[in-house]
């Protein structure tokens, strides 16, 4: 058997490649069955999930409001992910998202001899100048980042091109190629699939502030310290490098996305998802210093 | 603190890469989505930022920020 009829049935075979298709059934063409219900066919319009938080230069609160409600399935969108992620962790990221699903599929599909590998940069560091670059662009009236580069716009028009006219001419325009080069050589072209959402995806960065923020009292990927023998497996297989060994597996809140992966190989099953609970140190109460000593203060076991 | 040097310089080089991309739009209205120099910012900040983060040659001391080792 070659290597790679084994990853395709490895491919179809996996419970995850069924989750994320459904996910591309939900959101992308020719069937999109969410965008039928407010009479869309992509997630440009009102349910554009980036360009509502961003403010322009000279633009009122009002036109801010009105741009909120025109892309209100955008908001719901965002600020449901951003929610639910606070409670169970980056769900939205890892099993809902269609864009990074493509992205995930797209690199099982690739050798992995031809694959990126992208975890010797900081994510996290990269992510966030580059949200504020996303932020700061349209504030200083330099143009803005929101359609120029769109993740959002060029997974679906790349379903939709060969139903759609319109669709397919997005790729024979500059910001389409550019577009698409970079869904290749961040999305399939690496490791894991995932260097175009964990390196410049918007959406992503604040869905993972709420991770961050809510990783004590919501549901996470979390390490059994007491179990971790610090094998990195779990580090080779993250999609989103977000894994970090040192003697001990520890896991970046910021980058981690609840897909179970890290789970899957760790041959001592200690990464699992659920609340955080006290570590064998916190555990045991602190025990005051012992001292024996007589009524008149003086040390009796010396 | 080597991490910490590592992730303020990736920090610093996507945001001025994206900002420094951005200078040859100078002008633009936003929106229109066809033009190299707005999309190619992504680009720019990528490839500096990971310029400027070097090679990592041994894991982040201490497990690194926000890391979670506690148990399950």
């Amino acid at each position: 058997m070659s290597a790679e009829t084994g990853i395709e049935k490895r491919f179809f075979f996996k419970r995850r490649t069924w989750i994320l298709l459904l996910s591309l059934v939900l959101f992308l063409p020719p069937l999109s069955l969410l965008f039928q219900f407010t009479q869309d066919s992509s997630f440009c319009g009102s349910w554009c999930p980036r360009m509502f938080f961003v403010w322009r230069r000279g633009e009122t609160a009002g036109t801010l409001l009105f741009g909120m409600a025109r892309s209100y399935m955008g908001v719901a969108l965002v600020l449901g992910a951003v929610a639910s992620t606070f409670f169970l962790g980056r769900f939205w990221c890892s099993h809902v998202c269609p864009v990074g699903g493509v992205s995930e599929l797209g690199s099982w599909l690739i050798p992995a001899a031809f694959k990126l590998r992208l975890d010797s940069v900081p994510a996290a560091s990269v992510r966030y100048g580059y949200l504020a670059a996303y932020l700061l662009l349209p504030a200083l009236g330099l143009g803005s980042l929101c359609c120029g580069y769109c993740n959002f716009a060029t997974v679906p028009r790349l379903f939709g091109a060969p139903f759609s006219d319109a669709d397919m001419a997005f790729f024979f325009r500059s910001a389409g190629v550019v577009n698409l080069g970079l869904l290749v050589g961040l999305g399939f072209l690496t490791k894991g699939g995932r260097g175009y959402c964990n390196l410049l995806c918007p959406v992503g960065a604040l869905d993972a502030l709420s991770s961050c923020f809510g990783e004590r009292f919501g549901r996470r990927v979390r390490v059994d310290e007491e179990c971790c023998s610090g094998c990195g497996r779990c580090r080779d297989e993250c999609p989103v490098w977000a894994i970090d060994v040192d003697k001990k597996a520890g896991i970046d809140q910021l980058s981690c996305i609840p897909c179970g992966m890290c789970a899957k190989v760790c041959p001592e099953h200690a990464i699992g998802y659920g609340l955080k609970t006290k570590t064998a140190e916190e555990r045991v109460p602190a025990v005051p210093s012992y001292a024996l000593t007589g009524q008149n203060g003086k040390d009796l076991a010396a | 603190m080597n991490g910490w040097k590592r992730r303020i310089r990736a920090f610093l080089a996507a945001l001025l890469g994206a900002l420094g991309g951005s200078l040859p739009a100078l002008g633009c209205t936003g929106g229109c989505g066809s033009c190299f120099s707005c999309a190619g910012m992504g680009v720019i900040a990528v490839i500096s930022a990971i310029g400027a983060a070097g090679r990592r040659k041994q894991a982040v001391q201490g497990g690194g920020e926000h890391r979670t080792p506690q148990t399950i």
